[in-house]
C-alpha cells in the first residue's frame, strides 16, 4: 500500500513539465511546383491578395509563359472564380506595355506609377515575376529584381510573401 | 501516552477522516492532474502546430518562385522569405544567410527530415530551456522525392514552459486546498455516526447499571436506527423480565415472611407445653417417653428456625431497624458470653480490652457474638479465641477456633442460606440462617463478617463502624 | 389471660398452672374484662391480636379501670406494636412463642413491682418532692393531697428514681432495676413507662419537673 502510494507520488511529479519527445512526423511536406530539368512548369502562378496576405494561385495553362504575359495577367486581377474564393488584388487594373530586361538586375518596367503601390501590391508583382522567371528554368538572379515605373525605379525587390 | 493515541487513532472518528482526505486527495488530484495534462497539451499542441502551419504557410507561398538547383542567392532570398519564422533555408552544404544556425539542429531530427516526405518536428531539452525544431523536407513534383531543400526552425518554448508551471503549480494548490474541506466533512460525517454511537454506549452502561428504563429516541431509518431500535425493544424485554423476576422474588419472600408468622401461633401452643412434657416424661411409659422428649426437642427447634425465619424476612423486606446505643463493646461481648455459659477461661478465651466504645445495636450485637461463638465451639474446637480490637474507624472482634477449619468449597458460601459445613450432618443444632443473620447484622450497622481459614482452624472477624454515618 | 388461639390458650394455662398460678382464660377482650371485675386476679396476660375489641383497646379499658399489672403478648415485635401496647398500659411484653419460663419470669417480676417496698427502720416516712408526696412504706403517692393512681411498675420506677434526686440513671440501670430483666432489656419499656408516670404526675408532662429526661444519659429525679 505504501509502494504504491509514493510510485504514484513519483508519477505525479515527474508528469509535470515539457517533455522531449524523439522525432515526430507532423504532415506531408510541401512540394516545389516546378520540378528542375523537367522541363518548364506547365503552371501559371499569379500572386493575389488573400485575407491581406500576399498567396500564389496556380492557373492550368497550355504551355509555359513568359514573365511579362504573367504579369499582364497577374495584372488583370483574379478571374470570377477567384474572386469568389476570396482572392482580390491591390494592383491598378490599367495595365500598359510591361518590358523587362534581363542580366542582373533584371530590369521590369511598368508603365502606371509605382509609389502609390502598397507593399503588398510590390510583392504581388515581385513573387509573380520571380515564379514566372523560376518556371522558366532559369534562376532568380541576385535574389532581386529592379521594379521601374515611369514616377521611380525601385530596385532590389526581393519576393516578401510575409 | 502513546498506547492512548494509538487507541484514539484507531478509532472510527480518524479513520473515516483519513478515508476522506484519501479519497478527496486522490479525486481532486487526478480531476487538477487531468486537467493539467490536457491544457498542458492544448497549449503545447496549439503554439506547435501554429508555428508549423505558419512556416509551410510561408514556405508554400514562396516556393513557387525557387527553382533547382537553387543557387546561394535563391537561397538568401527565401531566407529572407521566411525571416519572421527565423527559419533556415538548407541546401546540402549550403545555407541561407539568415536564420537559426542549422549545426544546433538535432541529428536525428536533420536524419528524419532527410529522409522523409512529411514535415518532422522534436522537442528537445537543452540545460532546462525547452526547443522546439521544426524540418520541413522540400518535394519535388508528385514523385515524393525530397529537393535536397530542407527548412529549419526553432522556437523556444520558454514562455509555454512557464505557463505550464503555473498550471502545475495551480494544480497542486487546488488539491492541496480539498484538504481541509475533506477533513471537515470527514469530522461532519464522524460526528453523524459517532453520536449515535456514543448515545448507545451511553445508554448501553446506564442499563448495565441497573437503570432499565433507558431508552433512545430512534431517528431515521438507516442501520443505526434500527441498532437503535433493537436496542430498545431488548431494553424493554429486560425490564419487563427483570421486573417480573423481582415480583416473583418478593412474592416468595412475602410468602416465607406470610407462613413464618402463621406458624408462630401453633408453636406458641406448642412451646407452652414442652416443659410440661419433659418433665413429666419420666413418669411415662417408655416409648411415650422418647416420644414426648422428641416432640419437645423438635418443636424447640421448630421454634427457632421459625423465629430465624422470620428475622431473615425482616431483613429482605428491609424492615430491620438498628436501635443504637452507647455501649462499652467489652463489656457487651462479656455479657453475652456470660448469659450463655460461655465463661472465660474454660473453652472461650477473652481478649477484651476495656473502654472501647461504639454505637451500636445490643441486642442485634450479642446474636452475632451468640452465634459466631456457638458455631466455633460447635464446629470448631475449643479454645475459642475472641478477641477486639479497634482500627481505623472500627471495632473489630474476632473468633478463632482450632478446629478443622472450613472446606475450602464451602467457604465462599458460607455465609449463604441454608448453607450447612458437613453435608454429611443433614441436621445440626442450628437452623442453617445463622450466619447469614449474623452478617445481615453486621450489615445494618454498615459493617461486615469474614471467613478465613487460618491453618489452624477458621476465624470469622466482625468489622463494625464505631459510629453511624 | 386473655388470648383467641384455643391451641396457645390451653397450652399456655397448662404450663402457668405447672408454675404454680392460678389462670382464668378468656377468648375476647369483653369476656377478659368481664373476668376482671369477677375473679380480681393479681396480673392479666394480654394477647394483642383478638377478636372484635383488639388488644389495645382492652389494655387501656383494663388499665383505666386500676392499677393491675398487665403484660402483653404480641406475635410481632415491630417497634409499633410494642410501643402502642406499653402506651395503652401494659407493664411488660413477651413475644409469641415463648418459653412457659420466660413468661413465668416476667409474671414473677411484675408481681414483684407491686409488693416491692417493705417498711424499713422509717415507718411513716413521708417524702415531699414539691407538690408529691411519696409514702415509701405505705406505697401511696398523692399529688396536691390527691391521691394518685398508679401501677405497680409506675410506681417502682418513681421510688427507684426519687431514692437519689438528682442522680442520672441510664435506661439500662432502670431497665435492671425496674424491670428486673436481663442486660438485653427493651429501653422501650422505660421510656413508655416514663411517659404514662409524668402523664400522671406532672403538671405539664411535656415540661416535667419531676421525671426529667438528661438527653444521652437516661432520666433523673429533679431536685426540689
Amino acid at each position: 500500500m505504501k509502494k504504491l502510494l509514493v510510485v504514484a507520488v513519483l508519477l505525479l511529479v515527474s508528469a509535470c513539465g515539457v517533455k522531449p519527445t524523439p522525432v515526430v512526423p507532423a504532415g506531408p511536406a510541401p512540394t516545389l511546383r516546378n520540378p528542375s530539368n523537367d522541363g518548364r512548369g506547365a503552371d501559371l502562378i499569379l500572386y493575389f491578395v488573400l485575407d491581406g496576405r500576399v498567396t500564389p494561385v496556380t492557373r492550368s495553362t497550355g504551355a509555359a509563359v513568359g514573365v511579362t504575359t504573367a504579369l499582364t495577367m497577374l495584372l488583370d486581377g483574379p478571374t470570377y472564380a477567384e474572386a469568389s474564393d476570396g482572392y482580390a488584388t491591390m494592383l491598378p487594373s490599367e495595365t500598359g506595355s510591361i518590358t523587362l530586361s534581363p542580366g542582373p538586375p533584371t530590369v521590369i518596367n511598368f508603365s502606371f506609377p509605382l509609389k502609390q503601390l502598397t507593399s503588398i501590391a510590390i510583392n504581388q508583382l515581385v513573387c509573380t515575376a520571380f515564379a514566372a522567371m523560376a518556371a522558366e528554368g532559369g534562376t532568380v538572379m541576385d535574389g532581386a529584381i529592379t521594379l521601374g515605373g515611369p514616377d521611380v525605379q525601385l530596385p532590389a525587390q526581393a519576393c516578401q510573401a510575409f | 501516552m502513546t498506547s492512548r493515541i494509538r487507541s484514539w487513532l484507531a478509532g472510527l472518528r480518524p479513520r473515516l477522516v483519513a478515508a476522506f482526505a484519501v479519497i478527496m486527495i486522490v479525486g481532486a488530484t487526478a480531476a487538477a492532474g487531468a486537467s493539467y495534462v490536457s491544457a498542458r497539451t492544448a497549449i503545447l499542441k496549439g503554439f506547435q502546430d501554429q508555428t508549423m502551419l505558419k512556416l509551410r504557410d510561408q514556405i508554400v507561398t514562396y516556393l513557387p518562385t525557387v527553382s533547382l538547383p537553387p543557387t546561394q542567392a535563391t537561397l538568401d532570398a527565401f531566407g529572407t522569405a521566411l525571416k519572421s519564422s527565423n527559419a533556415v533555408v538548407v541546401y546540402h552544404g549550403l545555407r541561407s544567410g539568415s536564420g537559426i544556425d542549422p549545426d544546433s539542429v538535432p541529428a536525428d531530427l536533420r536524419q528524419a527530415v532527410a529522409s522523409s516526405t512529411n514535415i518532422q518536428f522534436q522537442r528537445v531539452d537543452a540545460q532546462g530551456y525547452p526547443q522546439f525544431f521544426v524540418g520541413v523536407p522540400v518535394q519535388t513534383g508528385t514523385e515524393g522525392q525530397t529537393s535536397g531543400i530542407e527548412v529549419y526552425t526553432m522556437v523556444s518554448l520558454d514562455q509555454q514552459q512557464a505557463a505550464i508551471d503555473d498550471l502545475s503549480r495551480t494544480a497542486w494548490q487546488t488539491s492541496a486546498l480539498a484538504l481541509p474541506f475533506a477533513v471537515v466533512l470527514a469530522l461532519l460525517a464522524a460526528r453523524q455516526v459517532l453520536r449515535p454511537v456514543r448515545a448507545l454506549n451511553k445508554a448501553a452502561s446506564e442499563l448495565g447499571q441497573g437503570k432499565l428504563d433507558v431508552r433512545l429516541r430512534v431517528k431515521g431509518s438507516d442501520e443505526l436506527a434500527q441498532l437503535v431500535t433493537t436496542f430498545n425493544n431488548t431494553a424493554a424485554e429486560l425490564e419487563r423480565t427483570v421486573g417480573t423476576l423481582r415480583t416473583m422474588e418478593a412474592d416468595a419472600r412475602r410468602f416465607v415472611a406470610d407462613v413464618s408468622h402463621e406458624l408462630r401461633t401453633p408453636l406458641a401452643a406448642m412451646n407452652a407445653v414442652t416443659d410440661v412434657l419433659d418433665e413429666d416424661a419420666e413418669q411415662l411409659p417408655p416409648d411415650t417417653a422418647v416420644a414426648a422428649r422428641l416432640v419437645s426437642a423438635e418443636t424447640r427447634r421448630l421454634t427457632r428456625l421459625v423465629q430465624d425465619l422470620i428475622e431473615i424476612s425482616r431483613f429482605d423486606a428491609g424492615r430491620a431497624e438498628l436501635r443504637r446505643e452507647d455501649l462499652d463493646v467489652a463489656a457487651a461481648v462479656t455479657d453475652s458470653l456470660a448469659a450463655r455459659g460461655w465463661a472465660p477461661g474454660t473453652d472461650v478465651v477473652a481478649e477484651l480490652p476495656a473502654g472501647i466504645t461504639a454505637r451500636l445495636d445490643r441486642r442485634r450485637l450479642d446474636i452475632v457474638v451468640a452465634n459466631l461463638v456457638g458455631n466455633a465451639l460447635r464446629h470448631g474446637a475449643p479454645p475459642v479465641e475472641v478477641a477486639l480490637r479497634v482500627e481505623r474507624g472500627d471495632v473489630v472482634l474476632a473468633v478463632t477456633d482450632h478446629g478443622p477449619g472450613i472446606p475450602e468449597a464451602v467457604l465462599p458460601l458460607v455465609f449463604d442460606r441454608f448453607t450447612k459445613a458437613d453435608t454429611a450432618r443433614a441436621r445440626s443444632e442450628g437452623s442453617g440462617l445463622g450466619l447469614s443473620i449474623a452478617r445481615e447484622n453486621a450489615r445494618l450497622h454498615g459493617g461486615d463478617i469474614v471467613a478465613v481459614n487460618t491453618g489452624t482452624g477458621a476465624r470469622f472477624e466482625l468489622r463494625l463502624p464505631r459510629e453511624a454515618w | 389471660m386473655v388470648e383467641d388461639d384455643a391451641a396457645v390458650r390451653e397450652g399456655l394455662e397448662l404450663a402457668l398452672r405447672r408454675q404454680g398460678h392460678v389462670v382464668h382464660t378468656a377468648e375476647s377482650g369483653e369476656v377478659g374484662i368481664e373476668l376482671l371485675v369477677l375473679r380480681r386476679p393479681d396480673i392479666v396476660v394480654l394477647d394483642l391480636m383478638l377478636p372484635g375489641m383488639d388488644g389495645f383497646e382492652t389494655c387501656r379499658r383494663m388499665r383505666a379501670s386500676g392499677p393491675i399489672p398487665i403484660v402483653m403478648l404480641t406475635a410481632r415485635s415491630d417497634d409499633f406494636d410494642i410501643v402502642a401496647g406499653l402506651e395503652a398500659g401494659a407493664d411488660d411484653y413477651v413475644v409469641k412463642p415463648v418459653e412457659p419460663r420466660v413468661l413465668d419470669a416476667r409474671i414473677r417480676a411484675v408481681l414483684r413491682r407491686a409488693v416491692s417496698e417493705r417498711p424499713t427502720e422509717q415507718p411513716e416516712s413521708e417524702e415531699r418532692h414539691g407538690d408529691l408526696v411519696i409514702d415509701r412504706a405505705g406505697l401511696e403517692v398523692t399529688k396536691r393531697g390527691t391521691p394518685v393512681s398508679l401501677t405497680p411498675t409506675e410506681l417502682k420506677l418513681l421510688l427507684e428514681l426519687s431514692r437519689t434526686p438528682g442522680q442520672v440513671y441510664s435506661r439500662q440501670q432502670i431497665l435492671t432495676a425496674v424491670w428486673d430483666h436481663d442486660y438485653l432489656g427493651d429501653s422501650r419499656l422505660v421510656d413508655a413507662c416514663v411517659q404514662r408516670l409524668r402523664a400522671k404526675i406532672e403538671d405539664v408532662p411535656a415540661k416535667p419537673e419531676h421525671v426529667q429526661t438528661v438527653r444521652g444519659f437516661g432520666y433523673r429525679f429533679g431536685r426540689s
